[in-house]
């Protein structure tokens, strides 16, 4: 492994994580326990930057690390199945999408990942009747992911620039 | 109109739609929604309690996952305390009706309001 290629997974694996851990103290948006996703959009910079198995390294370290400072098993949980399933559909989304269209990737991502938290909630109560919140998560991933898209495509072009 | 552009744009429509057939599918769910009569208390996925909203109270859950306390009143029910570290289930606030369950998912509770009041136990 190239030594850039370490430092920048590092870089982005400790942004993901403080973005996380400073997202988890923001009050609730409209319903409890929802977030912005926030940390997302490292995972879409990384993932276009350097490339899928590194995006997947940084996932996972934000995940293990995030779930050691602040989270519990259950959050852990949530982190795992979400992320894995979101990281999933934007990989092979991004080979149909071009570069310039990662806000319709980062949306797919986003519904993709609720809906992995709600199977993982529904799992965990053993009660489909958690289901009743998929309508609202639909249209907040599309609110989200849209956002954390429109931001990794602008950071993507900053850095670009940079180069 | 460039190519970019228009695939945009035919997202953006098709978010949009999206986010229209969501609504109306939620405020659907909600419109049929009534003032409930009782509840279904599950742990881990098994029904261990039905309670009527018709009378004010508070009581504890205890299990070996967790406690929670609970409030019945004015026929809304709501979680007013509990042992799991995230409090998503006391920041859910009062419900009185069908449609959306209290849930604590760490300590595996699910409460389910009913709209009938047959077989209600109120020894709770």
């Amino acid at each position: 492994m190239k030594l850039k290629t370490l430092t920048s997974i590092a870089i982005l694996t400790c942004l993901a994580l403080v973005i996380f851990v400073v997202e988890s103290h923001l009050p609730p948006l409209v319903i409890p326990g929802l977030k912005p996703g926030l940390s997302n959009v490292v995972t879409l910079v990384a993932i276009s930057y350097l490339g899928r198995k590194e995006a997947f390294t940084i996932l996972t370290l934000r995940i293990l690390l995030a779930s050691l400072l602040t989270g519990t098993f259950i959050s852990f949980m949530f982190s795992l199945v979400g992320g894995y399933l979101a990281f999933l559909t934007m990989a092979l989304l991004l080979n149909i999408f071009k570069e310039n269209q990662l806000w319709v990737v980062s949306v797919f991502g986003a519904i993709v990942h609720n809906f992995g938290q709600l199977l993982v909630a529904c799992v965990l109560v053993e009660n489909v009747s958690v289901f009743y919140y998929a309508p609202i998560l639909i249209i907040t991933a599309i609110i989200t992911g849209s956002f954390t898209g429109i931001a990794a495509q602008k950071s993507l072009d900053i850095i670009k620039k940079t180069k | 109109m460039n190519d970019k552009k228009l695939s945009n744009l035919f997202w953006i429509f098709t978010f949009l739609i999206i986010i229209l057939l969501s609504a109306f599918v939620y405020f659907i769910i909600q419109g049929k929604s009534q003032q409930g009569k009782a509840v279904e208390i599950y742990v881990n996925g098994e029904l261990i309690d039905t309670v009527s909203l018709e009378k004010d109270r508070t009581f504890f859950i205890n299990n070996e996952f967790g406690k929670n306390e609970i409030r019945i009143k004015n026929q809304k029910i709501s979680i007013i305390s509990a042992s799991c570290e995230n409090k998503v289930c006391i920041s859910q606030g009062e419900v009185h009706t069908s449609t959306a369950p209290l849930v604590c998912v760490p300590n595996k509770l699910v409460i389910q309001v009913i709209n009938d009041e047959t077989d209600v136990d109120l020894t709770v």
